[in-house]
């Protein structure tokens, strides 16, 4: 019997010894978002479906159910090259990966689908390497042929959204080895990673499986919708399951290669579902009623009724002003190309009668701060924003009526009744704005009631987002609620390059979809690309900076009208380990394509 | 034989005494005084983005006096916005009722008396544009259109209101047509226009006033979904406007009765004031209804 005791134990020491050996294998990318484990000690066997369809009837403790304040559009509609695609619900953000992400939180840039991704000192030739073992969704591995068809694909596409961009910046691209690519540049680009493959702000390059897109015939009439087939195919821990009117299921892939190559944790979520249910205060209702896990963004009074009735919801912050400081700034666009705004000094007449500080007590009710800049009022942008002449900037920080009248009274305008008018013609302007968004609904509600009582007619007309898109793309505006200059978060050449490049005539998308507002300063857009081509910190930056913004600033080709911040709750009632300032391990914007992250992080509230 | 003495006159004879008609003009005479004396009485700019405090409670629930229906999250003062909303929902309905009812009375006269191929156009046209589904149109009219103000809106809301009255119009005429002193009247050699409008018109006017209510208060209605739904003019407060806002900012479930209450409560009053009307204007014009022939 002692026998048998002994050898039972040396058989136990022996299993646990191999367990410990054996159960897991981590790799030595080691500074990745949450830690590198291997699927098999968080995720049972067992708990993984055969078909991942079956996820579509997962209970609700299984299910994260994502918030979108907009309604669906072309939801048969999956080709992320396109205008009008659906990716944003979901597949974009779980579906498709980046090859690297930005973590604002840490300031790291983390590879995620590629190993590496360096430049040289020039910034003219980078050098992508991605992980070994990265399959699609049917098992093909992704290759750097894959990379490489995409971009050939996109190049040779006029109609794709990156086609410009590629054009303009790449030269070639050489393969190296089946996961390696050169990338030679036309021209110098410091901020290429940055800019194009690492989540910057929101979006990032998505990548298309060559096996699947070489036997399309047209890739612009391409839907990419089969849902038997896997389509969208692409490489995430999540794949299109089904697609329903105003909602997009999403079922957890358990072949991701993430977790397959230990690489992350299989996320436990087995349904994840994008989910429209109408206005602000049906969306309240359903999170206080735990219909959502996650929220997009909600205006202040919608957070103080939910965290007043269901106190599972959390904000980013405890505490005032709860909110998260959003990387675009908001603006009120003007249509360059259009009488009278095609004049500078009409622009600066609306800029005087602008008061910032009234947008932000009502439209904010008070929770962001005045600064009137076309990107961020991020510390990292705190230098480039000194570089504003002070006297713009001074003049911007309160409405000056006088001035205002005295340029129209120039330009032979009369006060006739309550509106300016000139040859018998009421002055008015009409402004924009996206009906999911009512954050900018609500500034251009304040400054169109600015503009009337100073004796503009001025209006706002709420579009449905994809009338309102096509609308400041084609030109069909007077003036729109947006944020369009979007893209410095610590340097200044990707807001600055939002205002630069050649005409466009109306009706035409301008070159890079970059200068909606189809304001064209020869001068400007010479100093823009001067900018582009210096390495990041180079001192003559700054000097170049200085000269954009005195032109920037006394052309005024859109007003800026306030910093935005993004109140985004989180429901801890069936999920935890959400990214909050308490735990901020990633920016919590979950339409971005960093939301994976988040995604795989999260932890069942009953564990 | 002694001829009954009937007393038509008599003070509670008087058909325009019904009590339905006198509370329902009541009503309106009132709603319509608030808002056109309110603004005499009280600063309606304060119904305008900006020009109060934020979310002030009513009085009664701790608000402030200058404030006594409290205000709302985009900084407007409530009462000032029940003064201009009501005379704005108002005038949608006056003029889409008017509009429509102009258009029904040329168009169903025209058709009643030509008959023939007039009247199948026309019958057809009416018949065909009363199964539309009209709130459905008007949003994607409304949606396509800018709504700068409520003349448009009203304007758009003429559009579907005419069937209606076209088809009872007709209706009318054709039997008129056949009454003798229409016929003795195109004998004399009354000239078809003559007909219409002035013999056959001034017999239509109790019918067409308790029509023209009926089509303010669908037009009042029509007009409130579009706002309601955010297609109507944004500025400008109308009740229909004040609930959309209030539904797009969470007022329900912030607990703002103040906002979305109002409104709807106006909206009330309006529509059984016109509730009344019409069913008095039919006793008035109807001896049966108001029980003379017992």
């Amino acid at each position: 019997m002692k026998t048998l005791y002994k050898l039972i134990s040396v058989l136990l020491l022996l299993a646990m010894l191999l367990a410990a050996c054996g159960g897991g294998t981590t790799t030595d990318e080691g500074d990745m978002a949450g830690e590198e484990t291997t699927g098999e000690e968080t995720v049972a066997e067992e708990e993984m479906a055969e078909n991942p369809l079956d996820y579509l009837n997962a209970d609700r403790e299984d299910t994260l159910i994502v918030d979108k304040p907009g309604r669906l559009q072309g939801g048969d509609n999956w080709n992320p090259k396109v205008p009008g695609n659906a990716v944003g619900w979901g597949m974009a953000q779980l579906g498709f990966e980046s090859l690297m992400i930005l973590n604002y939180e840490t300031g790291e840039m983390m590879p995620w689908l590629a190993e590496s991704f360096e430049g040289n000192s020039e910034s003219t030739e980078f050098t992508l390497k991605l992980r070994d073992g990265i399959t699609f969704y049917d098992g093909t591995p992704m290759t750097i042929d894959d990379i490489i068809y995409t971009f050939e694909l996109e190049m040779a596409t006029e109609g794709f959204g990156g086609h410009f961009t590629w054009k303009e910046w790449i030269a070639s691209i050489e393969k190296v080895d089946d996961l390696t690519a050169t990338f030679k540049l036309a021209k110098p680009n410091p901020r290429f990673v940055l800019d194009y493959f690492s989540v910057k702000i929101a979006g990032t390059t998505l990548f298309l499986p060559k096996h699947v897109w070489e036997t399309v015939e047209d890739p612009m009439t391409f839907k990419n919708f089969d849902i038997a087939k896997m389509y969208p195919m692409a490489t995430g821990p999540y794949m299109l399951g089904k697609v329903s009117e105003n909602e997009v299921f999403l079922v957890r892939n358990d072949n991701w290669w993430g977790y397959k190559t230990g690489f992350q944790k299989l996320p436990e979520p087995k349904l994840v579902i994008i989910s429209y249910v109408g206005t602000e205060e049906v969306r309240t209702a359903t999170a206080i009623d735990n219909g959502f896990d996650v929220m997009e963004d909600i205006t202040f009074g919608a957070w103080q009724a939910i965290q007043a009735q269901n106190p599972k919801w959390e904000a980013y912050y405890d505490d005032f002003p709860y909110a998260v400081p959003d990387p675009c700034a908001r603006l009120i666009g003007l249509n360059n190309a259009v009488e009278p705004w095609n004049d500078k000094e009409m622009r600066q007449m609306l800029n005087h009668v602008m008061d910032r500080q009234q947008i932000i007590d009502i439209a904010y009710e008070g929770t962001t701060t005045l600064a009137p800049t076309f990107w961020p009022s991020y510390a990292s942008m705190q230098p480039y924003t000194d570089l504003i002449p002070k006297d713009k900037w001074e003049a911007m920080l309160t409405p000056d009526l006088d001035k205002a009248t005295e340029i129209l009274e120039s330009k032979g305008y009369v006060k006739t009744g309550d509106y300016w008018t000139k040859d018998g013609v009421e002055l008015s302007l009409e402004i924009q704005c996206a009906e999911s968004f009512s954050e900018l609904e609500r500034i251009a509600d304040v400054f169109a009631e600015q503009l009337q009582r100073f004796g503009i007619n001025a209006v706002k007309v709420k579009l449905v987002d994809g009338t309102f898109y096509d609308n400041s793309n084609f030109g069909n505006y007077e003036a729109n609620s947006q944020w369009f200059t979007c893209g410095s978060v610590n340097e200044p050449w990707a807001t600055l390059r939002t205002m630069s490049g050649e005409g466009a005539p109306i009706g035409e998308t301008p070159q890079g979809q970059q200068n909606v507002y189809r304001w064209y300063n020869e001068r400007y857009t010479e100093i823009v690309n001067e900018i582009g081509v210096l390495p990041l910190g180079d001192p003559k930056i700054m000097e170049l900076t200085a000269e954009a913004l005195e032109i920037l600033y006394d052309e005024l080709p859109a007003l800026p009208a306030a910093q935005a911040k993004k109140l985004i709750p989180n429901n801890f009632t069936y999920w935890t380990n959400f990214p909050s300032a308490k735990n901020p391990y990633i920016s919590p914007w979950c339409w971005w394509t960093s939301f994976v992250v988040v995604v795989v992080n999260l932890e069942k509230a009953t564990n | 034989m002694e001829q009954k003495k009937v007393r038509r006159w008599n003070t509670w004879d008087n058909p325009w005494l019904n009590t339905k008609f006198l509370i329902g003009i009541s009503i309106v005479i009132l709603v319509v005084l608030f808002g056109l004396l309110g603004r005499i009485f009280w600063n309606v700019e304060l119904a305008y983005v900006g020009s109060s405090p934020l979310n002030l409670p009513p009085v009664w629930q701790g608000g402030v006096p200058e404030h006594p229906l409290g205000t709302e999250s985009n900084g407007r003062d409530m009462l000032a916005q029940l003064i201009v909303a009501i005379p704005s929902s108002f005038k949608v309905g006056l003029i889409a009722a008017s509009v429509g009812m102009t258009a029904g009375l040329v168009l169903g006269s025209l058709a009643g008396y030509f008959g023939g191929w007039v009247d199948a156009v026309i019958r057809t046209l009416a018949d065909a544009v009363v199964t539309i589904p009209t709130l459905a149109v008007l949003i994607v009219i409304a949606a396509f259109f800018t709504m700068r103000d409520t003349t448009s809106m009203a304007l758009i809301l003429a559009m579907f209101a005419w069937p209606g009255p076209t088809r009872i119009v007709r209706s009318q005429v054709l039997s008129l047509r056949e009454r003798g002193y229409i016929r003795m009247a195109v004998l004399s050699g009354e000239r078809p226009f003559g007909l219409m409008f002035r013999e056959m018109l001034p017999n239509m006017l109790p019918w067409i006033a308790a029509s023209i209510t009926g089509n303010i208060s669908g037009a009042i209605l029509g007009a409130t979904s579009l706002e309601a739904l955010g297609l109507g003019p944004t500025r400008v407060p109308s009740l229909g406007t004040i609930i959309n806002q209030a539904q797009t900012s969470s007022a329900l479930i912030r607990g703002m009765v103040w906002w979305w209450f109002p409104p709807i409560l106006v909206l009330m009053i309006i529509f059984t004031s016109f509730f009344l009307i019409t069913t008095g204007l039919d006793e008035i014009a109807n001896p049966r209804l108001r029980g003379l022939n017992k």
